[in-house]
């Protein structure tokens, strides 16, 4: 198990994810959650023990 | 269709779980807090929270009622959720001891450990996203680690279970001080707490 938060995080992001038809590919309509994902991400490895 | 990520329904079984840790606290007496309360004071809010609050423990008012944070402080907190458009049902409150300490005094180590069963039991059961604790008392509790709130207010960091944590002023203090930035700063770290919580973005309804 990761954490919940960033579980979570990408669960809401895959919601915010428009398909674009035929071309396998996504439309991330929230790029603000992008950047606080990679953000607490980035808070989460730096908090795991070594 | 399945459920969004962010909507939660409260399912009988985790509020019936916390039930029936909230009864647990009704007749407790592991520490000394028992001869003094006239109520303990379990916590309230959604049973599968996104968002956990943490106090220290209870004052009078809240002694008298049986809720957590329902005095000043909590009159604080409620304006910091309304402005980060958040319904204090929506969240779950409590605090690290379940009892008052007398005189509002800090609640000593013995008195803490005692209590967390109920704690650990509580967060369990909700399995919250994120968890805010709200001052010293509960921050160095929950991080196991000396913390300078002040310094630290809005820090996010992880427990080595992967849980996040937030420090976050205690509104007493907040309104002790009555200094406009330490209010700002009280308010704007709830609203971050918000938004990692429920990975949504701040839509500035009550700014």
């Amino acid at each position: 198990m990761e954490s919940p938060i960033l579980d979570y995080m990408r669960e809401v992001l895959e919601e915010h994810i428009l398909p674009l038809a035929d071309r396998g590919a996504g439309l991330v309509e929230a790029p603000w959650l992008v950047d606080m994902l990679q953000k607490v991400e980035a808070v989460y490895k730096n908090d795991q023990p070594r | 269709m399945s459920q969004p990520a962010h909507q939660r329904k409260d399912t009988g079984s985790t509020f019936n779980a916390l039930i029936q840790v909230a009864a647990l606290t009704y007749n407790c007496n592991a520490c000394g807090l028992c001869a003094s309360r006239n109520n303990s004071v379990p916590g309230e809010g959604h049973s599968q929270a996104r968002l956990m609050i943490i106090g220290e423990g209870p004052g009078a008012t809240e002694d008298a009622e049986g809720r957590p944070f329902v005095g000043k402080a909590g009159a604080l907190l409620n304006q910091a959720l309304w402005q980060a458009d958040l319904e204090r049902e929506a969240v779950f409150i409590t605090n690290v001891v379940k009892c008052r300490p007398p005189g509002n005094r800090n609640p000593v180590q013995e008195e803490r450990l005692a209590c967390y069963p109920y704690l650990r039991k509580q967060i369990e059961i909700i399995k919250p996203n994120l968890i805010v604790v709200l001052g010293k008392v509960a921050a160095e509790f929950l991080l196991k680690r000396p913390v300078k709130i002040t310094k630290e207010n809005g820090k996010l960091e992880f427990l080595p279970s992967g849980l996040g944590v937030m420090s976050v002023l205690h509104p007493a203090y907040v309104l002790r001080n009555q200094q406009p930035a330490i209010r700002a700063s009280f308010f704007q770290a709830i609203k971050d707490a918000r938004n990692i919580a429920y990975g949504i973005s701040d839509p500035g309804l009550h700014a």
